[in-house]
């Protein structure tokens, strides 16, 4: 089964992206009748290219994993070293392939943490722009058409909704069970993970089969609602989108009058080509989206595109998580099922009076079905080989789980993104410089959800529990803040509606707009902004404001 | 079955194509049963000398044995995986290999009788202890390049990898590996609840109906004031 995909020659809209938000803009704004092409510097595979095969899939560099390096340091004044701490996958679609899909709500609280817990030391928290009921009804869109499932009035501190999910949880795992179990026993609150994973058929796709080959594989049957299987088909569909996979944008041109006219980009046989348009939007990830704009200099814009503010590429965030593992006497096969079926929210809005910390976090506990990543496992006391290891890995690969935490970062305008002066990658542009120091708040943070991820896997009853040790991310998978949401365009780079404040026919829709990092799962919120994003650019472009 | 006769009847056909060397048969059988330890001889590395070879099944088999509690990495053929790789995966790892098994057997020849895979397994097992350190030991060769330790965990993860990937890959024959640790596979349609004990044991938590919020659209929160507000 091949896609149409029509060629577009004059596009309105060139998106850059084709992820979470890219793939929402596509689809909005070609099904509304404008030309777009939306171009992706990854491959475009169809469903029957994935497979279940944890070596190909997991231990496979550059699979459909971004493979380039980037630099990383932990202070401006560090000399920056290559990593490879960068994790998403470039391929049409983009990491929504492969995530593990959980798709809850911020809360009312995360759009106002500054009103509400006061200011941070050492940080710049703020308040966004918009509030929940700004978002409500794209949280809701999003929900029914990317497809999440869940119960609705299960978890007692999520915000308020007017609708039920679209379809019920998918069924609970043996972790999700200990979770129910723990949380019952401590008078925690654990409730249905809501999943961008079918747990009906929905929208043309099968119901989710329990596979087990879930978070970090692409899913085979399509129960995933990636964006791969709901927004692109659509998209195509309409006779008004373009996808030009393996196409690498270097650089976004302006006019004489300081609007952006076009984007330049390398084919997969490095030829380059410059396609012109009214509207431009980067969803390139929080790392991809500052880079461009970095590296679109200009007399109009000499620190880079929509940079007047200096604010480009700052304010990253991840989300910070701690993890321990429980061993059990019985049978959990986290092989099998979803990754994800219980979350645990008691944590959310902890009292920074009260706890000596800012901000807060979930427990998300999971499982791990991967063998060779097990077998591999950092275990204290146990040697990596032998006997002793073997035996270690046949009593226990079927009975542990992980409890995952993960928490808010804070937002610092030290961490950065940047054009690394040296390093270049593939397409011999300079990759991303990542300089990022963890704030002393996430370490309290980390400190104190390491201790609810032990107690939780004790309260389920583990025989064994070993937490991960205190660490320093060098990258993650949610890359936040990079182009930040505000009202005051010295201090934030886009406004209210993802538009930039210097460039009006310019947006930057991704997880880069986020003020606050949330506590973590941030692609719903992506997925939402854009939605809204995308009624907004119709009904500007409706007034002749732009384009 | 006779799992080293299948092995050398199916490469030794190939032997004379290929640029590496063919391992000689030593004592085959003891009372009918085939050890471990021969069950790989007969097979044809494609990439690493006979000599190479035979350090790299023993090594393997030393980091994932054949004991008590079931075969091991030469029965799973964790060596033809690796040797496989060579052509695919591990191209840039090749040389790291040869000097790495030349510097075991040249650490276990300085400090013991023998090449690595002449020796007993308590005295391999030793070895590698020795040399699962952060200090490689001064017997270890200066010119490998690579620490005795970082050696060992490279062929610690490649062996693992010989265990538990799919079998298409050459390792984790008969599907050896996934069979010690109950794993099924591929599971192209998947599974039904229940998936294990918990699961079926721990009640299903009864959560309130949900009602729609039919409230005011509006935040319960009041944010900050708005800068441009504040201007005017």
């Amino acid at each position: 089964m091949s896609l149409p995909n029509p060629m577009i020659k004059r596009p309105d809209v060139v998106i850059i992206g084709t992820g979470a938000a890219g793939g929402v803009l596509a689809k909005e704004l070609s099904t509304r009748g404008l030309k777009v092409v939306a171009l992706e510097m990854g491959p475009f595979l169809t469903t029957r290219r994935f497979d279940q095969d944890e070596l190909r899939v997991m231990h496979t560099p550059g699979y459909v994993q971004y493979d380039q390096p980037n630099t990383y340091r932990k202070t401006a004044t560090d000399k920056a070293e290559v990593a490879h701490s960068i994790h998403m996958q470039s391929v049409v679609g983009g990491s929504t392939l492969h995530y593990t899909g959980i798709s809850w709500r911020l809360h009312e609280s995360d759009f106002k943490e500054r009103s509400l817990f006061g200011a941070v030391e050492n940080a710049d928290v703020q308040d966004w722009p918009i509030d929940y009921w700004d978002l409500e009804h794209y949280y809701e869109k999003a929900e029914y058409e990317i497809g999440v499932s869940g119960l609705a009035g299960a978890n007692p501190f999520d915000p308020p909704r007017r609708k039920p999910y679209p379809m019920p949880p998918v069924a609970r795992t043996c972790s999700g069970a200990l979770a129910d179990l723990a949380a019952q026993k401590l008078g925690w609150h654990a409730y249905p993970t809501p999943l961008a994973i079918t747990s009906r058929p929905y929208d043309g796709r099968p119901a989710v089969m329990n596979c087990g080959f879930c978070e970090g594989y692409v899913c085979t049957i399509q129960a995933r609602s990636s964006i791969l299987v709901t927004m692109i088909p659509k998209a195509l569909k309409t006779g008004n989108c373009e996808i030009r996979a393996n196409s690498c944008a270097r650089e976004i041109t302006v006019d004489e009058n300081g609007l952006v006219d076009g984007v330049v980009y390398l084919d997969e046989k490095m030829t380059e080509h410059k396609i012109e348009a009214r509207v431009v939007i980067l969803c390139c990830n929080g790392i991809h989206t500052p880079r461009l704009l970095l590296m679109s200099k200009s007399t109009l814009f000499p620190d880079g595109l929509a940079n007047r503010s200096g604010k480009v590429g700052r304010h990253l965030m991840f989300n910070y998580y701690q993890t321990a593992r429980g061993f059990f006497d019985n049978d959990l096969n986290e092989y099998k099922g979803v990754m994800d079926s219980r979350v645990i929210q008691d944590f959310y809005d902890p009292n920074p009076a009260k706890n000596g910390f800012f901000g807060g976090g979930v427990l998300e506990p999971r499982g791990d079905g991967e063998t060779i990543s097990f077998a591999n496992l950092n275990m204290p006391r146990l040697r990596r080989w032998g006997s002793e290891r073997k035996k270690w890995i046949m009593d226990n690969y079927t009975r542990q789980m992980v409890a995952l935490t993960s928490m808010e970062s804070m937002s610092q305008e030290a961490n950065a993104i940047d054009l690394d002066p040296e390093v270049k990658d593939k397409w011999g542009l300079p990759v991303p410089r990542v300089t990022y120091n963890v704030h002393s708040n996430e370490h309290k943070l980390g400190d104190f959800f390491r201790e609810r991820a032990k107690e939780l896997l004790q309260a389920a009853g583990a025989r064994q529990v070993v937490a991960s040790p205190n660490f320093f991310p060098q990258g993650d998978a949610h890359l936040l803040g990079t182009c930040r949401m505000g009202i005051d365009p010295k201090t934030s780079v886009v406004n209210r509606f993802n538009q930039s404040h210097d460039v009006k026919n310019l947006f930057m829709v991704d997880g880069s707009s986020f003020v606050t990092s949330g506590k973590s799962n941030p692609t719903l919120t992506i997925q939402a902004l854009a939605f809204r994003c995308a009624d907004y650019i119709v009904s500007q472009m409706k007034q002749l404001n732009i384009g | 079955m006779d799992v080293s006769r299948i092995t050398r009847r199916r490469f030794l056909s190939g032997a004379a194509k290929v640029a590496g060397g063919v391992i000689t048969l030593g004592a085959l059988t003891r009372q009918g049963v085939v050890s471990a330890q021969t069950a790989g001889e007969g097979y044809a590395f494609q990439h690493l000398t006979a000599e190479e070879g035979k350090t790299l099944i023993a090594l393997c088999e030393r980091i994932f044995p054949r004991d008590a509690n079931g075969p091991g990495a030469t029965d799973a053929r964790a060596y033809f995986y690796i040797d496989g790789g060579f052509g695919d995966r591990y191209r840039e790892d090749l040389e790291t290999y040869r000097k790495g098994l030349a510097a075991l057997n040249a650490y276990c020849q300085a400090t013991r009788t023998s090449v690595f895979a002449g020796l007993s397994a308590d005295e391999q097992e030793k070895a590698l202890i020795e040399l699962d350190k952060r200090e490689t030991p001064t017997a270890w060769p200066s010119d490998v390049g690579i620490s005795g330790l970082s050696f060992l965990r490279m062929v610690i993860s490649h062996t693992m990898e010989g265990m538990f990937s799919d079998p298409s890959y050459g390792g984790n024959h008969d599907r050896i590996g996934w069979k010690l640790i109950k794993f099924p596979g591929r599971a192209p349609f998947g599974y039904d609840p229940p998936f294990g004990y918990y699961d079926m044991t721990i009640p299903e938590t009864q959560y309130p109906e949900f009602k729609p919020y039919a409230g005011p659209m509006k935040s319960r929160i009041v944010g900050q004031p708005d800068p441009k507000k504040g201007k005017k």
